[in-house]
């Protein structure tokens, strides 16, 4: 922060007995003020205070148990050569830690997750009536539902990421799966 | 009584099979709840459209046809740049393949491979991917119809063979905690 070390309005008088207005100076700090010694800022750094340490309550009590199986699974870049069913690459774990936080609540429990062999991540949902199958990718989520009663008719669904419609096709398809009436709709591409 | 010998072409009423490799799981995923049911991982192609099958007998399955593809499937195990163990297979009849359900049915075509021993295989088929349908929804779909209307044959894995001193020298060590 600057400081204000002169008033604009007071006057200096000069030896030979002169007055003259003077402009207000501001002097800045320099820089070895400006910028903490690197101990201090260490100090600063890895002090916590008790007050700010965050507790929330989870969605569901599983979202942070699947999220931390995608951070331990995602591959550290420069790391592509790999076994692809054992890693997910870092763009398909943040797609699939954002999918299970915007969709945790609307899912039918806790999915059992694995790769595909074309890299995505696989997340299988057993329910009461049936079962969905979400394979998430960087670009697209595809939903797989098949109603015990309906094998015939598996709805479809591949909704691209950030669509609007996600949640509302997972609600209906976990309503679907989850009670025993109600029926699915057909392939969709949205 | 001879093996049988397959014809041209693919019978509705024929045994399908899709061959079963072990796949390594996502590291870190312990503690997950349970999956009983067939990874997609099983029915996914990375050398084309087409899928892969076996033709594993007439009518029902043929033991001499499995103990002909069986150390077929083993070696083809080893050509993984990972090798995988070869668990069986998942098996329905070609009928509910073809079948036209809420999607017209798939088409089998015979497809055997000549080459030379153990890479050949008289029982070979494939599945075409069909225009209007993605590879993940193809994969989807095929779990979905060998799931439901089939079941897994399984096949005892392949012996590990050791050198016979190790039933010598392992007991000795044992003995001396090593």
């Amino acid at each position: 922060m600057p400081t204000r070390t002169a008033s604009p309005t007071k006057l200096n008088v000069f030896d030979n007995g002169t007055e003259a207005t003077t402009k207000p100076v501001v002097r800045y700090p320099s820089a070895d003020i400006a910028q903490p010694a690197p101990e201090t800022l260490t100090q600063e750094a890895v002090r916590l205070d008790p007050a700010y340490v965050p507790y929330f309550l989870a969605v569901t009590p599983w979202l942070t148990a699947v999220e931390q199986r995608i951070c331990n699974a995602t591959l550290p870049e420069g790391y592509a050569t790999l076994e692809k069913t054992e890693w997910v690459s870092q763009e398909v774990g943040a797609a699939a830690i954002r999918f299970f936080q915007n969709a945790a609540d609307i899912l039918p429990g806790e999915p059992f997750i694995y790769a595909s062999r074309a890299g995505a991540l696989v997340a299988e949902f057993a329910a009461a009536n049936g079962a969905l199958t979400t394979i998430i990718s960087p670009d697209y989520t595809t939903l797989f539902a098949v109603k015990k009663d309906q094998p015939e008719d598996p709805v479809q669904i591949n909704v691209k990421q950030g669509s609007n419609r996600l949640r509302e096709d997972l609600k209906n398809i976990s309503q679907a799966i989850t009670v025993s009436h109600g029926k699915m709709g057909s392939t969709k591409h949205r | 009584m001879a093996r049988w010998d397959p014809p041209n072409t693919v019978n509705a009423n024929e045994q399908i099979g899709r061959r079963l490799f072990d796949e390594p799981l996502l590291v870190g995923s312990a503690g997950q709840p349970s999956f009983s049911g067939l990874l997609l991982t099983h029915f996914e192609e990375k050398r084309g459209d087409d899928f892969s099958v076996d033709r594993l007998g007439k009518s029902s399955l043929d033991r001499k046809v499995i103990a002909y593809l069986k150390p077929r499937a083993d070696a083809a195990g080893k050509l993984f740049s990972k090798p995988k163990s070869f668990g069986g297979w998942a098996v329905l009849h070609a009928r509910e393949i073809k079948k036209d359900r809420a999607r017209p049915g798939l088409q089998i075509v015979a497809s055997p491979v000549n080459d030379p021993e153990p890479n050949d295989n008289v029982y070979h088929a494939h599945i075409d991917r069909p225009a209007d349908m993605e590879a993940a929804f193809f994969a989807l779909h095929l779990r979905h119809l060998f799931t439901t209307y089939g079941k897994v044959e399984p096949v005892a894995p392949a012996s590990v063979s050791e050198p016979w001193w190790r039933r010598f020298v392992d007991p000795v060590l044992k003995l001396f905690g090593l």
